[in-house]
């Protein structure tokens, strides 16, 4: 697939004019979303060398590294929830697009906003709740097996990571009230 | 209410929501939540979603799917596409229609790095259909071709649609891959046979290209073996158990993005764009999984599935005719919805359905042969009006042909599917043979 074109910048072709402020929040949170995919992205590819390491020191050395199937779980999740704000602010989450390609602009707006509305909800929900899970493994005080990495901290990185995405996904939703990231 | 009703009421409130576009991870979260707390009350449904997200997200397993991602579109970024292409053409472009059955081949190899059908036929688009135009061939042999081809991408291993399949039927991931090896090469085969029907009946579509000399064909593979070792090692090591899938497909993505760099496919700014890339296709999966985990957690409570199955095995419909109604029931979806949400929606009401049915094989024998059948039915999907992606990523690549030419182009190469998953539903050993399941 094609490299996107324009992610910082505002939304599409627009007449000439000095950006406001909305523009700039507009930038602002685009340059954002991909800051953090990228950050997901180096930490995948983390996840890369750390389990080739892995593999060949234990087929070549007999040496692999200890507790690197722990390790690839706390980071996965970390690169994956790093990836979505910037996946919803390119509209990129599958969706059926068949009412909305046929609908006039009214109602494809309506639904826009209506869409845009419930994955907020949504994300909000799950984040919320997420965060409540995360006190509740502090509590627990659980630790893995092989390297005792607290299972809370893997819920602690996501947690923080999912409000961030909230607040992206917010942010769009006032934008597209706005009128702006069309 | 009868869990069962509510089961039914909910199903088509998600088939409404989905309808007006609401993203599928967050429809099937609400209809799934809701009929959660319908079934058993708020608490119970805070109680599973405190663990359900971070679960699904730190998942080794499911950690094989953004690996795989990355891999593929390294592959995409790199310049496999270009010595693939050359390599069939070489072999193949001076047949009748042979740039259009090279594209063809071209795709089947690039299907072996990448486990995305419409990362396949773009890619692979970008290559092959300059060349085509250039010589002469018809828009809708050239579009129809590689938008076909593409889909080769989904069903040669590895294969994303396929992985997620594996996960939720509690299926070998290597023996699922290797299943899916014949049946893709068949298609090749036959999309292959397909091409030189249409330029037989039609020689102006698509006339014969430049000879290669034997010792151009010799240099052209040269191009392509990183490809294959990369395809052996990653699917006869996951096969073998050499290395875990989440292992292969970081060896995968680590060799594949090597290579890129070394023969200068990418640079830094190209890896930013993997990533950038690798992050919005991830990041979609994702949200349908955490999405079909909170909708199944409900499907699970409803007894829907279970119900479902009764009621099939009660009506005493032979076996093969349900089969070929589930199948139809994917193409009638295909049509509107991706082979992704289709398989997590789907899949766990279809599978208690199927694997009880009487048609001389064992449970697992029928789980991985019916995989291999919702694979290459919900591919069909991405060929078929209105909402076919591949012909619709393929003809905004090719400026001057209308989107009719290109969905013309196609029925040929849909006819080709259909006796292709015929003959699969006939001979099941074409998929079970290989991993030694026949």
């Amino acid at each position: 697939m094609p490299a996107d074109e324009q992610v910082a910048g505002p939304g599409g072709p627009r007449t000439a004019r000095p950006p406001d402020f909305l523009d700039r929040v507009e930038a602002g949170v685009g340059l954002a979303a991909r800051a953090s995919a990228l950050f997901g992205g180096f930490v995948l590819t983390g996840i890369v060398l750390l389990v080739v390491v892995s593999v060949v020191g234990r087929k070549l050395f007999n040496t692999p590294i200890e507790g690197d199937f722990e390790l690839v779980e706390l980071f996965i999740g970390v690169a994956v929830i790093s990836f979505f704000p910037y996946c919803q602010w390119q509209r990129a989450n599958i969706n059926v697009e068949l009412v909305l390609e046929a609908a006039g602009p009214a109602l494809r707006r309506v639904l826009t906003l209506f869409n845009l509305t419930a994955f907020v909800a949504v994300i909000a929900f799950l984040t919320y709740w997420t965060i409540d899970g995360t006190f509740h493994a502090f509590a627990d005080g659980e630790e893995t097996m092989m390297l005792a990495i607290p299972i809370a901290w893997g819920y602690l990185l996501i947690s923080v990571m999912a409000t961030f995405l909230t607040v992206i996904a917010l942010a769009q939703l006032m934008l597209a009230l706005f009128g702006r990231h069309k | 209410m009868t869990p069962l009703e509510l089961g039914i009421i909910l199903l088509a409130v998600l088939i409404v929501t989905l309808a007006l576009g609401m993203p599928v991870g967050v429809g099937m979260i609400l209809v799934g939540g809701l009929g959660f707390v319908e079934l058993a009350n708020w608490q119970a449904l805070f109680g599973f979603l405190r663990d359900s997200t971070y679960s699904r997200l730190s998942s080794y397993s499911l950690s094989v799917i953004p690996l795989f991602l990355l891999m593929g579109e390294f592959a995409t970024h790199s310049g496999f596409s270009r010595a693939l292409y050359r390599a069939a053409n070489a072999w193949m472009g001076h047949w009748r229609g042979g740039l259009a059955i090279a594209s063809i081949g071209g795709c089947a190899g690039f299907g072996a790095i990448c486990g995305s059908s419409v990362a396949t036929a773009a890619t692979m688009a970008r290559v092959a259909l300059p060349e085509m135009r250039r010589y002469g061939y018809s828009g809708a042999l050239a579009t129809g071709s590689l938008a076909a081809g593409g889909t080769l991408g989904i069903l040669i291993p590895p294969s994303i649609v396929l992985l997620i399949y594996a996960i939720l039927v509690e299926q070998s991931i290597g023996a699922l891959f290797l299943a899916a090896f014949l049946p893709g090469i068949l298609a090749t085969v036959l999309y292959m046979i397909t091409v030189a029907i249409v330029v037989r009946f039609d020689p102006e579509a698509g006339p014969a290209g430049a000879r290669a000399d034997w010792r151009e064909r010799i240099a052209s593979l040269q191009g392509v073996w990183p490809v294959v070792v990369i395809f052996l090692v990653v699917i006869l090591g996951i096969y073998f158990g050499w290395f875990t899938p989440t292992e292969g497909a970081a060896i995968g993505a680590f060799t594949t993005g090597a290579l890129a760099f070394i023969t200068r496919g990418i640079d830094f700014r190209g890896f930013l764009d993997v990533l950038l890339s690798t992050a919005k296709t991830s990041a979609a999966c994702y949200l349908i999984l955490i999405g079909a985990e909170v909708y199944g957690a409900f499907l699970a409570r409803s007894e829907l599935p279970f119900r479902a199955a009764e009621l099939v095995q009660s009506t005493a419909l032979a076996p093969m005719a349900v089969i070929v109604a589930i199948l139809l029931i994917y193409l009638i979806l295909g049509c509107v919805m991706d082979a992704l949400s289709m398989i997590l929606l789907t899949v766990p009401v279809f599978f208690p359905i199927v694997v009880q049915l009487d048609i001389g094989m064992t449970p697992d024998q029928i789980a991985i042969w019916f995989g291999i059948l919702a694979l290459m039915v919900v591919e069909v999907g991405l060929i078929t009006p209105p909402m076919g992606l591949n012909v619709f990523v393929i003809n905004s690549l090719a400026e001057d042909v209308p989107i009719t030419q290109s969905f013309k182009g196609i029925v040929p190469f849909l006819m080709s599917d259909f006796v292709r998953i015929t003959l699969v539903v006939l001979y099941p050993g074409l998929c079970l043979w290989l991993p030694g399941m026949w």
